[in-house]
């Protein structure tokens, strides 16, 4: 008589979650610290969302304010200058999302090819270095470039394309683009170092496989580099879409003037004038909601999307 | 199955995470201290949360033992040493302790010494309504706030958290009230309760204002005989320089006139100085009958602003006038590329011989120097213009608040602080051998021989007066003129100084009167247009009420239509402009705008009378 021994009974779901733990025991240490900031610093906060149902003012108990509901949140939409702020706010950061993003990825690539490890260190030095410049000192120096009498104007001048200075920070025409460059020379360097970083991982066998097929140095970029980088490239797209609506305000407080408002005035700039300097946090409040409801939707539609074309996602 | 678990489990701990920070924060926010009142805050209409009600004398906190006799100082010490925390506003705290100078260590000796007073004075980095705002969240400020605006205040009275000053002001105040005549009924509210003083408060002592300054030398040399008037003669005046001057030593071209990419100005100062001339007060015409029209709905408006355009079109005014510094504007003036001023007098001052009397030496020419000018327009008398307004109750408040245990000790230091005696000495320091003031055996106040040289006042009366303390602790004095007037008695200052305010002076000729520098009199002969008291004229806006929105929203709007108004190509299209703004600015509700500044005059007369 064969002896069976009975089958051992499956563990409860508490068992099972404080057995992973115990086995992981060593990862949630390392990560405790992290995990707490965040649930100090990333959960804690998420309080403050109910300022923008109240008509809160600093200094009264929360709750003993008026809850307004959706006021603030129509209030933002009814704003009248709404589809000039939201137009602006698109434009730049669309701008922001196509060529000063891919302008890293390229100047990496270039960099990538570069043989004279030297000259290459050193162009990724200075290429980073704006990065560290203020967006005070930033400003004073377009400023000098730009101005009537400013170096620029006097180059324009001197090789006889123009007659008479052109104001330049004046020309509501040349804002987006001045915007753009400044943020491509400000961050090419900087942001150019994680992809710079993914061309380091990608396998050097396959370089020398393309060798043998006959790839010649563009063709191993195009079907080996860039395929190697890509994921970086989506990931870090997916989590730029997110901050679509985020455009900060300190280029345009600093170097915007009141005949390129029309084009520089973003939602960013506007909750800061209209928000936080006027003392109306429910309606700053409700505007960063609103921001980051759009920017959460927005990272799962791209996530989505990329995950339907390219195969590849962050979740 | 094992992934539902991780799915609860993360669930559980995000909604934990939740409920967590809404316990923990809902908590710690004024609590009961915050119940108070009214909050309603619209202008200077505030309702204190005590109820409105006047506190009786009876109900007021008796002041701590004194020593009993009133010292040379104006002063009855108390015989414990009276600490006074204070906020004052934006500030370097570093700096301020650092005490470089060593004016604090002295005040502080000197406050305690013959005041027995300690005052624990600290600043913030951030703005101050930002600051305040924190400060009333956290239910964390000290006893006394100063420099506050005035909306501020009204927040603090409205919440309950401003003592009701009313009876303290009556029993121990008499100086406030004494100096402050009918103006201190514009600090009461609604119920005539007083919920917060003023703080460097006055009539201006400036001879200038809004200037229609030029170059002296530049306009000498043009032989005209009398000086330019209105502000059509300026432009003339203007051209007529720089087709004499078209560059300056450097080789760039020149300019009549720039402004600053500072917000609030980017042009609209010019534009206010066109209006002062016009007597247009806050950018408003007021009527007869206390109507206030906004200068885009007026002829005026128009006119003035075509004449910018025609100085822009005409290469008068410096077509980087929307994004140059202050400190590029200063040097613009001092390198001779911008020629003449229009709007704040003293950048000409500052950009101009201030600065070539220091770097050419003795090889200045006392001509080299800006002329501050004002100017009427063709209709309006000069007696008419708004060019140099005086706001004698200021823009910054003292509210002493429910934080403060002693009101009563309080109340006697601010009262003695705006004493005559008291606001000298927290303006320029305690008089002594070394400061730049003495009382003689007179009794009389005599300046130092120091300070009657105007070129070197950094080196001599604002140094000594920061190595003397002096303005450090201004709680709720006068900083505008000292003057000798029905108010006021400081009939004891020197002759030979005139204008004394806590933060500058002016050497005279005790017998004629006039200033004793000739290069001074020559900035200043041509500035005629008298002081325009503006303080009925005074509005505060609550952020919370929508016609704050509608403030900012024309003031941001109407910045842009100045700028497309001025640099238009055409006479044509800058009227067109103008019309837009007209337009533009009728459909964000101006119109509303208007009425509220007519109802704020309206309220502040009513109010003033008492």
């Amino acid at each position: 008589m064969s002896k069976t021994s009975a089958p051992a009974a499956p563990k409860t779901g508490h068992a099972r979650i404080l057995g992973r733990l115990k086995r992981e025991r060593s990862l949630w240490a390392i990560s405790a610290v992290a995990l707490v900031w965040v649930a100090i610093f990333c959960y804690g906060p998420l309080y403050g969302l109910l300022y923008s149902f109240f008509d809160y003012r600093p200094g009264l108990n929360l709750w003993d304010c008026e809850f307004v509901g959706l006021k603030y949140f129509q209030e933002f939409f009814l704003l009248p200058d709404f589809t000039k702020i939201l137009r602006n706010t698109l434009v730049i950061s669309g701008l922001n999302l196509t060529i000063v993003f891919i302008a890293p990825v390229i100047f990496a690539l270039l960099l990538n090819e570069l043989h004279h490890s030297g000259f290459k260190r050193t162009v990724q030095t200075i290429s980073y270095l704006p990065y560290f410049v203020s967006m005070v000192v930033v400003a004073s120096i377009m400023n000098t470039l730009l101005s009537s009498n400013g170096t620029i104007n006097e180059l324009l001048m001197a090789l006889g394309f123009i007659e008479s200075p052109i104001a330049f920070l004046n020309e509501p025409d040349l804002f987006w683009g001045i915007m753009t460059v400044t943020n491509i020379w400000k961050g090419i360097g900087w942001s150019a170092i994680i992809y710079i970083s993914a061309i380091t991982g990608v396998d050097g066998e396959l370089y020398q496989a393309g060798a043998v097929d006959g790839l010649g140095r563009f063709g191993m970029v195009w079907h080996i580099t860039i395929p190697g980088i890509l994921p970086t490239v989506v990931l870090l797209f997916i989590l730029g879409v997110g901050n679509l609506l985020n455009t900060g305000y300190e280029y345009q407080l600093l170097l915007g003037t009141p005949m390129t408002r029309d084009v520089y005035e973003v939602i960013d700039t506007y909750v800061y004038r209209y928000g936080v300097q006027m003392g109306r946090y429910p309606f700053a409040t409700a505007v960063g909601l609103i921001k980051s409801v759009i920017g959460f939707i927005l990272v799962i539609l791209s996530n989505l999307a990329s995950r339907k074309v390219t195969g590849m996602s962050i979740m | 199955m094992k992934k539902t678990h991780w799915h609860r489990l993360l669930s559980l701990l995000l909604a934990g995470a939740l409920t967590f920070s809404l316990v923990a924060c809902s908590g710690g926010e004024g609590g009961e201290e915050s119940t108070g009142g009214d909050t309603t805050t619209s202008g200077t209409e505030s309702t204190g949360g005590e109820g409105g009600e006047e506190t009786p004398a009876s109900d007021l906190v008796a002041p701590s033992e004194t020593v009993g006799e009133v010292n040379e100082w104006g002063y009855d010490p108390t015989v414990e040493t009276l600490e006074i925390d204070v906020y004052a506003g934006i500030g370097d705290q570093s700096t301020f302790e650092l005490d470089e100078e060593g004016g604090k260590a002295v005040m502080d000796q000197w406050l305690l010494d013959n005041l027995n007073v300690v005052i624990n004075q600290t600043y913030s980095s951030n703005d101050t309504t930002e600051q305040l705002n924190m400060m009333l969240a956290s239910n964390d400020y000290p006893a006394v706030l100063t420099n506050v605006p005035d909306t501020m205040a009204n927040t603090f009275a409205a919440q309950g958290r401003a003592i009701n000053l009313t009876g303290y002001v009556e029993e121990y105040g008499d100086n406030i009230t004494r100096r402050m005549g009918d103006y201190l009924n514009m600090l009461r509210d609604a119920d005539g309760q007083l919920y917060k003083l003023a703080t460097l408060w006055g009539s201006t002592p400036n001879v200038a204002g809004y200037d229609f300054g030029i170059r002296y030398d530049y306009w000498l040399e043009l032989g005209e005989d009398e000086i330019y008037e209105t502000p059509e003669e300026y432009y003339e005046t203007l051209k007529a320089v720089i087709a004499n001057h078209p560059t300056n030593d450097n080789g760039d071209k020149t300019y009549g006139v720039t402004g600053t990419n500072a917000s609030g100005d980017q042009g609209m100062t010019m534009m206010n100085a066109m209006l002062g001339a016009y007597g247009f007060v806050s950018g408003y015409k007021v009527g007869d009958d206390g109507s206030f029209t906004h200068w885009v709905n007026t002829e005026e408006g128009r006119e003035a602003a075509l004449l910018l355009n025609k100085m822009y079109r005409e290469g008068l005014i410096d077509p980087d006038y929307l994004n140059t510094t202050y400190e590029d504007y200063i040097t613009k003036l001092t390198t001779g590329q911008v020629i003449g001023n229009l709007g704040t007098w003293w950048y000409a001052w500052t950009g101009g011989h201030e600065t070539w009397s220091v770097s050419e030496g003795d090889a200045y020419d006392i001509n080299k120097r800006f002329m501050n000018v004002s100017c009427h327009a063709p209709d309006v008398a000069m007696e008419d213009t708004t060019l140099l307004t005086s706001n004698f109750l200021g823009s910054y408040r003292c509210v002493v608040t429910d934080k403060c245990e002693n009101p009563a000790d309080i109340m006697r230091y601010l009262n003695w602080e705006n004493s005559e005696l008291g606001n000298m000495i927290v303006g320029w320091g305690a008089p002594s051998e070394t400061n730049n003031w003495n009382i003689d055996a007179d009794g009389n106040w005599i300046v130092s021989d120091d300070i009657m040289n105007v070129s070197q006042k950094n080196l001599y009366y604002h140094l000594t007066k920061e190595q003397n303390g002096g303005m450090l602790y201004v709680l709720s004095a006068a900083g505008g003129w000292l003057k000798d007037d029905d108010l006021s008695d400081f009939d004891k200052i020197d002759p030979r100084v005139d204008r004394v305010s806590i933060y500058d002076y002016w050497p005279v000729d005790p017998e004629t009167g006039a200033f004793s520098d000739e290069g001074v009199n020559i900035c200043w002969m041509n500035y005629t247009a008298p002081a325009f008291d503006t303080t009925l004229y005074s509005v505060t806006f609550d952020p919370n009420e929508p016609i704050s929105q509608t403030n900012q929203t024309v003031t941001d709007t109407i910045s842009t239509y100045l700028a497309n108004i001025v640099t238009a190509s055409s006479e044509e299209a800058a009227s067109a402009a103008f019309d837009e703004a007209a337009a533009s600015l009728g459909s964000l509700g101006i119109a509303d705008l208007e009425a509220f500044y007519a109802e704020s005059y309206a309220a502040n007369s009513e109010q003033m009378a008492g």
